[in-house]
């Protein structure tokens, strides 16, 4: 006989998770519903569609960055660099070929992942700090790059006054039809949460999470870290490649200022920080709350992102785990009493209990901490 | 296999002439060992001697800067860790590292994690059955507690619910050594694995290397002196400074003037509470 009282609490997460799909998928059709102008003003609709098309693609880049940041400890402060990568892959892709639009965005996911490869190398060498400052560095190079580059020359169809920037609106575009455009968006957002979910599950995850929470130990139990820590950026790499090439079939346009600004890094850190660092679906609603915020306090101007920042700092310091994770904690009724998810991943081992040569303990090893 | 050994075979682990210097400091000088095929070794030395840091050495976390180290006579010198697990060596730590945020049995389980993306082998279900092997074997059930349930053919003990953190400092030492255990590895190295035990769970650790050595793994501990070794080891070899002072049965090295003389010197150095250089090296410092 098999008792299994809480069987049903940790699918809760799941089924609030349908849920949240279900509401997104009926978006088109509730919007006009619940906001009569909608009805009347059908730009108003589109303008609304297109913020959560937005609030898509900001969910699937700060799921890529939760991948790296908050599952492999890997913290990149350049997401931009493989945003800005698949994007102008994208819109360079879609002058120069006949390509689908589909196949176009696949291949700039994929140049983001190679990219990601390429970071990888000089980060197998780097930790902490170090890290996260190449990233940076590599993302305002590639910055720096393409505006010097000025690939829109080729084409004769940059933008005045937008360095480095090519307009494709002709050639990069989806659909004019903005509820299929919020439809293909929605299809990336829950296809890249599959993916991304299924493989922190996965034993590849518990491998990344090995080596965020001691990469010696993870090594010392026979985890391949340089080989994990590759894939990890790859497919980093390639899920912000993949946002940043939908965003160009879009808008219509990459421009070094939007896809390659040190802000599209900085959302996605402030994202996964609200949504929950290390859980995948954090970001998700972290997305939701960002674009929304940032939409319904137009009028507070510059100084949403000031709150939004603040609030994202706010809970770095409060509930590391993030507010969602920590609110479904407590409806499943699972504290982890032994160690909280939100202890910080460097914590030491507990030091106490050790009668015996205290100093000798703390004299060696504590020194490389 | 050309370099016979001692006892006319190639011993099982050579070290040859190790180094590693940390800045200024000798960690590791021109050390050099073995290890037979089947026996347990005991490596003693005092605070700082550097026998962590052979550990490190041997499993490749740190690179040599001179030397050799020749496993199963392979030559692994400046392997990456995982290839060193691979070849069959599994260490320990001396203060235990468990992943905090993963249960007992996932800490297991990430020692038994393939390296390839894809792979029919280690399949979930093999994998599972083998956590629970070696959490039973290192002893950690017993320590968490047993739920009815885990009496049955398929049942589990409280290890896949409880994380690192409930345990006690013994419980963080059997995980270790359940880690360690899930390499399957042919030579275990054990950092001070008894510091901080009780008597009695120095016995039930003593009896565990036992059972070890006499399913064929050969295993190497690490301790600051004889206490509980004496008993257990067949062979001692004392690490001074970086590098060997001696080697011999428990009774010759605990006669060995010199030896006597660098616990002596090392116990007024560190003014620690210790009485005499020999009590220091059989006993080791009163708790
Ligand atoms: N990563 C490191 N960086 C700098 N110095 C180090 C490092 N690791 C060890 N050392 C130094 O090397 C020397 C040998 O250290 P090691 O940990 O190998 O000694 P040990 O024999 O294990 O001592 P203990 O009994 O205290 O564990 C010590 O003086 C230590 O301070
Ligand atoms: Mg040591």
């Amino acid at each position: 006989m098999r008792v299994r009282r809480l069987s049903l609490r940790p699918r809760l997460g799941s089924a609030l998770l349908l849920l949240f799909f279900a509401l997104l998928a009926a978006m088109p059709y509730l919007l006009p519903r619940l906001f009569p102008e909608m009805e009347t003003n059908p730009l108003l609709l589109r303008r609304w569609l297109d913020i959560l098309v937005m609030a898509n693609l900001l969910a699937v880049l700060a799921m890529s960055w939760d991948l790296l940041g908050g599952y492999t400890g890997q913290i990149s402060f350049g997401h931009s660099f493989f945003f800005g990568l698949g994007a102008f892959t994208a819109a360079i892709l879609s002058l120069t070929v006949d390509w689908s639009p589909w196949t176009v965005i696949g291949v700039g996911a994929l140049a983001a992942a190679v990219g990601g490869v390429l970071i990888a190398a000089p980060a197998l060498r780097l930790h902490g700090p170090y890290l996260s400052l190449m990233t940076l560095v590599a993302a305002l190079a590639f910055d720096r790059f393409i505006r010097w580059l000025k690939p829109a020359d080729r084409f004769d169809l940059g933008i005045p006054g937008a360095e480095g920037a090519i307009l494709c609106s002709l050639k990069c575009f989806l659909t004019f039809d903005a509820v299929a455009k919020y439809y293909y968006a929605l299809a990336l957002l829950v296809g890249s949460f599959l993916v991304l979910w299924a493989i922190a599950r996965s034993r590849i995850g518990l491998a990344l999470e090995a080596i965020r929470d001691d990469e010696e130990a993870a090594q010392a139990a026979g985890i391949n870290t340089a080989k994990f820590k590759t894939l990890a950026f790859s497919v980093s790499g390639f899920f912000a490649g993949l946002s940043g090439a939908f965003y160009v079939y879009h808008i219509g346009s990459a421009s070094p200022s939007y896809v390659l600004n040190l802000e599209r890094s900085v959302e996605a850190i402030a994202t996964a920080v609200l949504g929950g660092m290390g859980t995948i679906v954090g970001p998700i609603f972290g997305a939701y709350f960002f674009k929304l915020f940032e939409e319904l306090f137009r009028p507070l101007e510059a100084l949403r992102y000031g709150v939004l920042f603040a609030l994202a700092l706010a809970v770095l310091l409060l509930v590391q785990g993030g507010l969602l994770s920590r609110a479904l904690q407590r409806l499943r009724g699972r504290d982890l009493v032994a160690v909280p998810p939100s202890a910080p991943p460097p914590s030491p081992p507990p030091s106490e209990g050790l009668p015996q040569g205290t100093e000798t303990q703390t004299g060696t090893e504590a020194v490389r901490r | 296999m050309t370099r016979r050994g001692p006892k006319g075979s190639e011993p099982l682990l050579r070290v040859e002439g190790l180094s590693k210097a940390f800045g200024g400091l000798q960690a590791v000088s021109d050390l050099s060992f073995h290890v037979r095929e089947g026996e347990i070794l005991g490596l003693i030395g005092p605070n700082g001697a550097g026998k962590t840091t052979a550990f490190h050495l041997i499993t490749g976390m740190h690179k040599p800067d001179r030397g050799r180290i020749v496993f199963r006579g392979r030559e692994i010198t400046g392997w990456p860790p995982y290839r060193v697990v691979q070849a069959g060596i599994a260490r320990t730590f001396q203060i235990p590292r468990p992943f905090p945020h993963k249960t007992i049995a996932q800490n297991v389980e990430i020692a038994l994690l393939p390296n390839a993306l894809f792979t029919l082998r280690g399949r979930r279900r093999d994998r599972w059955a083998r956590v629970a092997a070696c959490c039973t074997r290192a002893g950690l059930c017993q320590t968490v507690g047993h739920p009815p349930a885990a009496h049955t053919p398929n049942g589990r003990c409280e290890c896949w619910h409880t994380y690192p953190g409930a345990l006690p400092q013994a419980g963080l030492r059997k995980l270790e050594i359940a880690k360690a255990l899930a390499n399957d590895p042919h030579l275990l190295l054990l950092d001070e694995p008894f510091a901080g035990l009780t008597h009695r769970e120095v016995e039930e650790l003593s009896e565990l290397v036992r059972e070890l050595r006499a399913e064929g793994r050969t295993v190497v501990i690490v301790d600051h002196n004889m206490r509980g070794l004496m008993k257990l080891v067949e062979r001692v070899v004392v690490i001074h400074f970086g590098h060997k002072l001696a080697e011999g049965t428990p009774e010759e090295v605990a006669e060995n003037p010199a030896v006597q003389e660098a616990y002596l010197a090392g116990t007024l150095d560190r003014s620690s509470s210790s009485s005499s250089s020999s009590s220091t090296l059989k006993e080791g410092p009163s708790r």
